[in-house]
Order: C-alpha cells, then sequence, then structure tokens
C-alpha cells in the first residue's frame, strides 16, 4: 500500500551545516505518528520538508506515491493540514473566524462562505469541544481552548493527513493530556494520518502507534513505541540513563529518568 | 447571529452585522461631510443655490464656485482619503505592524525628494508631479530591493525604510536650502500636502485610477488576510506568500502614488485610518472598506479644518492630517508598550 506522505534520502543543509541527513520514512496511513529526538535534531525541519513549506537540498518527497513538487501550492494544501508550533492570530479575531480560515484552499474571494464551509467549520467547532464558543474572541481563550480552535482550524481544512507541530507546548499537564486525547479520537473517527512533534516521550509512547527518532538530523529508530523505547536507545538518542517501567494505565513503556 | 450570509450564484459571503453597521455609519459621516464641504468657504451658498447650479439656471460666479473650485476639491478629498486609507491599511496588515504605513516603506519621502529635486533641475514646478511619482516609486523599490531575503520579512522592510527615509530626508533639505523663496514655496506642497485648489483634470485622474485600483483592493481583502498569517500557516492554507505579499505592496504604492501626485504626501493618514477603523469595527485586520472610509473621512475634516481659518492663517490640509495623526500614533506606541509588557 501506498503510504500517503513519505520522503526518500531526504538531506537538508543550511549552507555547509547539515540539518536533515538522507532521511527515509514513509508515514503510515491511518496511524499516528510521533516525532521526537533531542533540540535541534531535525525534527521541525522534517515536518517542514514533508509538507513543502522548506525545499530540500536533496532527495525526493511522496505524496500517495507522487512527487510533492509537481503539484500546485493548493492542491497540497487541500491534502495536508500543518499546525506550527508558535501561532499566533491577528488581533480582534474570532474563534468561528479562525476555523473559517482552514477552509483557505478550498475558497476564493468570491465563495468565502458556502454552505460547505458553514458545515464543516461548524462540524470542526463541535469536534473541538468549542461549539458554543465560536463569537469569543480568541485573546479571550485559556491555552488549551485556544489550541483546540487551532486544532478545529486544521480539521476544517479537511485533509487527510495532519501535522502537528508540538501541539502541546505551554499547556499544562491536564491540557496536555486534553490536546492528546482529543487528536487520537479525531484520528480514529475520521481515519486521519498524522504526525506529531512531541517533546515528551512518555506521551509519545502513549498517544502514538509509531515513534519516529531522529538525533542530529538523521532517523535512528522508526517503529512502535516497545522497540523504540529501550533503554540502549534512549541511552543513543538523548544520552540519559534511565529506568522504563510499564505504564499501568496504556500498557506502553515509561521512561524514569536516572 | 452575528453575522450575515449571503449565497446565491455560486457566490458566498459572510459579513459580520457589526462591521455592516461601521461601514454604513461610516459611509454616511463621509457623505454629509462631503455635502456640508459645499456650504463651507468665504463665499456665502445656500442650499437654493445649489439646486440652481444643478439645474444650471444660476448666475456664473456661483457655479463656477460650485463646480470648478468646491466640488473638485470634495472629490479630491474623498479620493485621496479613500486611497490613503486603503494603502495604510494593506500596508500594516501585511508588515502586521499598526506603526507601518506607506511613510515607512520611503514612499512619501521619496515623493517629496523627487519633487523637490525636479524643481532645482528644471528651476519650475512644470514636471513636480511626475517628479514626486518617480521618486516615491524609486524610493519604495529601493526600500523593496534592500530588504529582501528569499522573500519580504517584515522586520527588515521597517529597518530599511527607516534608513532610506532618514537618508532622503537629509537631502530633501539640502535641496531646500538651494531653492529661492518662490519655489520653496511651491515645494512645500509636496512636504506636506495641500488640497488647495485641485482642478477637475487632477481631481479625474484620481477618481480613473481609483476606478481601476478600488476594486482590485477590495478583491485583495481575502488574499491578504491570509498571507498576513505566519508565513507557514499562510502556505501550509494553500497560499504562495510572496507572489502576493508583491501583489499587497504594488497595490498600495500605486495607491499612495496616485494621492500624492494629486496632493503632495498628507502626512498620517494612511497611519491612522487603520487603528482607527479597528477600533471601531473590532474586526481582525484586514478591514479594507472601513479603513478607507475612515481616510476619506480623516482627509474631509482635514479639510474643513483648514478652510475654517481666516484666509491671512490659511495652512496646507498636510498640517491637520499631521494634528489628527500625532495623537493616534503616541496612543498606538502606547498601546503596543502596554501589550508587550503583558
Amino acid at each position: 500500500m501506498t503510504p500517503p506522505l513519505s520522503c526518500e534520502n531526504l538531506s537538508l543543509s543550511f549552507g555547509v551545516k547539515p540539518v536533515l541527513t538522507d532521511v527515509t520514512v514513509a508515514l503510515p496511513r491511518g496511524q499516528i505518528s510521533a516525532i521526537v529526538g533531542p533540540n535541534a535534531s531535525g525534527k521541525t525541519s522534517l515536518l517542514r520538508c514533508l509538507s513543502r513549506l522548506q525545499t530540500r537540498t536533496n532527495g525526493r518527497v511522496l505524496l500517495d506515491g507522487a512527487p510533492i513538487d509537481s503539484l500546485k501550492t493548493r492542491d497540497v494544501a487541500r491534502r495536508i493540514a500543518l499546525l506550527p508550533q508558535t501561532t499566533t492570530a491577528p488581533a480582534g479575531m474570532r474563534v468561528q473566524e479562525l476555523v473559517l480560515h482552514g477552509r483557505t484552499p478550498h475558497q476564493s474571494p468570491f465563495r468565502q462562505w458556502s454552505a460547505e464551509d458553514e458545515a464543516l467549520v461548524t462540524d470542526a467547532l463541535a469536534a473541538v469541544g468549542l461549539a458554543d464558543q465560536s463569537d469569543r474572541l480568541l485573546s479571550d481563550l485559556s491555552g488549551g481552548q485556544r489550541q483546540r480552535a487551532w486544532i478545529a482550524m486544521v480539521l476544517a481544512q479537511d485533509t487527510d493527513i495532519l501535522l502537528l507541530d508540538e501541539p502541546t507546548t505551554y499547556l499544562d499537564l491536564p491540557h496536555q493530556r486534553d490536546v492528546l486525547t482529543l487528536v487520537q479520537q479525531l484520528q480514529k473517527e475520521r481515519g486521519l494520518t498524522v504526525a506529531m512533534i512531541l517533546h515528551d516521550i512518555n506521551l509519545a509512547a502513549r498517544y502514538a502507534d509509531r515513534i519516529m527518532a531522529l538525533k542530529d538530523g538523521r532517523l535512528l529508530h522508526n517503529g512502535p513505541p516497545a522497540e523504540v523505547i529501550t533503554l540502549e536507545t534512549m541511552q543513543q538518542i538523548y544520552g540519559l540513563d534511565c529506568s522504563i517501567l510499564t505504564d499501568p494505565h496504556s500498557g506502553k513503556p515509561h521512561i524514569i529518568p536516572k | 447571529m452575528t453575522a450575515l450570509t449571503l449565497r446565491g450564484f455560486g457566490l458566498s459571503a459572510r459579513l459580520p452585522w457589526r462591521l455592516i453597521a461601521v461601514n454604513a455609519f461610516l459611509m454616511v459621516c463621509v457623505l454629509t461631510l462631503a455635502g456640508l464641504g459645499l456650504f463651507r468657504g468665504a463665499y456665502p451658498i445656500t442650499s437654493q443655490d445649489i439646486w440652481t447650479t444643478i439645474t444650471g439656471d444660476s448666475d456664473p460666479i456661483l457655479s463656477m464656485i460650485v463646480l470648478e473650485y468646491r466640488l473638485p476639491r470634495l472629490a479630491t478629498a474623498l479620493g485621496v482619503g479613500l486611497a490613503l486609507g486603503l494603502a495604510g491599511e494593506m500596508i500594516q496588515t501585511l508588515l502586521r505592524n499598526p506603526l507601518a504605513s506607506p511613510d515607512i516603506i520611503g514612499f512619501s519621502a521619496g515623493a517629496s525628494g523627487g519633487a523637490v529635486l525636479s524643481i532645482v533641475l528644471l528651476g519650475s514646478t512644470a514636471m513636480v508631479a511626475p517628479g514626486a511619482l518617480v521618486g516615491g516609486l524609486l524610493a519604495a523599490s529601493l526600500v523593496l530591493a534592500l530588504s529582501w531575503r528569499r522573500g519580504v520579512s517584515p522586520g527588515q522592510l521597517i529597518l530599511t525604510g527607516i534608513g532610506i527615509i532618514l537618508t532622503l530626508g537629509v537631502m530633501t533639505d539640502l535641496m531646500m536650502t538651494r531653492l529661492d523663496t518662490t519655489s520653496a514655496a511651491d515645494a512645500v506642497k509636496w512636504l506636506v500636502g495641500s488640497l488647495a485648489a485641485p482642478t477637475w483634470q487632477e481631481a479625474g485622474l484620481l477618481w480613473v485610477g481609483l476606478a481601476l485600483l478600488v476594486p482590485l483592493a477590495l478583491l485583495h481583502q481575502f488574499t491578504l488576510s491570509r498571507t498576513a498569517l505566519e508565513e507557514d500557516l499562510a502556505v501550509s492554507l494553500g497560499m504562495r506568500v510572496t507572489r502576493w505579499r508583491v501583489m499587497t505592496l504594488l497595490l498600495a504604492v500605486s495607491l499612495v502614488a496616485l494621492a500624492v501626485a494629486t496632493t503632495g504626501p498628507l502626512p498620517f493618514v494612511a497611519f491612522v485610518a487603520g487603528p482607527i477603523a479597528h477600533g471601531l469595527n473590532g474586526a481582525p485586520r484586514p478591514s479594507l472598506v472601513t479603513a478607507a472610509l475612515v481616510g476619506a473621512f480623516v482627509v474631509l475634516c482635514a479639510d474643513a479644518a483648514s478652510q475654517s481659518l481666516p484666509a491671512a492663517l490659511a495652512l496646507p490640509a498636510g498640517v491637520f492630517t499631521a494634528l489628527v495623526g500625532a495623537p493616534v500614533l503616541l496612543t498606538v506606541l502606547l498601546m503596543s508598550a502596554k501589550r508587550d509588557r503583558l
């Protein structure tokens, strides 16, 4: 089966500084992949290359098996939605307007609020539990609600592939769990292919079907959490001595640094 | 319901009620102010006189005052205000900075420099308007070219703009010292901007330009509101960001060029329109229609103020737009300082 989004021998360098080296990876269809790795290991660059936000130096990126470069920006946007790590909405933006922005690749200056737009925006707001907040200012929401509004925006984009760059940054623990549970639930309901960057390896183990570990721009490991999270690999990826327990709730590996 | 839904013939739009109300209110204000402008001036005119002028059986002096002086003046004030309001809102949205305006991308300074240079070189004011246009376009292109690093980044554009403006300002001042008193007086319009005695020819050219540019600008609202998001987000929503940013700049610069060629650079109009518009309509940037109407309102007010002074104290309208601009500038500065602390 052709993976929805993949790259072959992907390399990226800024000047002489290599950022990604020879990365070959495929997002499995209908699963959640977590991209993990130390700071500056190339996680965000990989996500940006996969979504063509960043022009790579070498290698190929394939969307449904076809080279992504042959597509128009708008057509890529109809298939891949990406939520960057830091997002700031313009002042005065209301929740519904933000979510409506997700419809951009399906709209034109003459068609800005079709019945389909309305249906999908309403649906996305309901899916993230913000249906009754649609007229509130984004700046009046709590951090967790605001992140859910952004997720509603990428949902309204109506794509099969969802890329999230650290969707839990700046959120407290309960909200981190809420957002990731939401992602998991949406993925199941809609059959999305999701890739997200996560800093917390335990959250990655718990919520992802697959973990892709990067270090110094190379893909070191790619497999189910139980395979990727071992004493040896934690040492190799993070230089971290730790113990690994079994998470009593999910049965997934849970690391405790020494 | 907080918004009006319009659908039909494959077209659709969503218009918040508050935006509709604010735009309608501003339109009434602008039209009223323009209408009142007909009665303003040294020569007293009644509504009866206006009516006879329209029907064509008034005395020639009256109809000359109305048709040849007051109407073109008001048409010019209205048009220049709309153009500057639109351009200011576009640039501020593009650069995501309420402090930015066409003054910042070097256009106004370039126009002043170009106008003064043409007087110095030719010894006459024959080529002042083309000089101003060329100067403005050159300065804006220079700023754009110098801040081009794989696309146009907002911060870079503002910094480069400030550098070019300071340089141009010094050069213009230097050239002014070479002019005799008469030419210097002619050059003043190109430093502050004035609505004194525009002809129908000037007003007509302005409105032909507006008829071409305003529909394009309003159509651009959709694109601009998306390209003004963070670059990664805008691209992942399917926008070709660099192309559209250049388009925004071109549209804004053309609008400013039109305005400056007609009245000289009226300071602060483009700058104040956006912040006032958003204070009123509470909508996120860009709100091109509201900003255009605010621009027109500000210029008409400045015109009214400059005409309400006795002739001996007459000041160009640009002085009054600057008077409005200074407090708004301070408010915006204080508000953004407060926001940054939070």
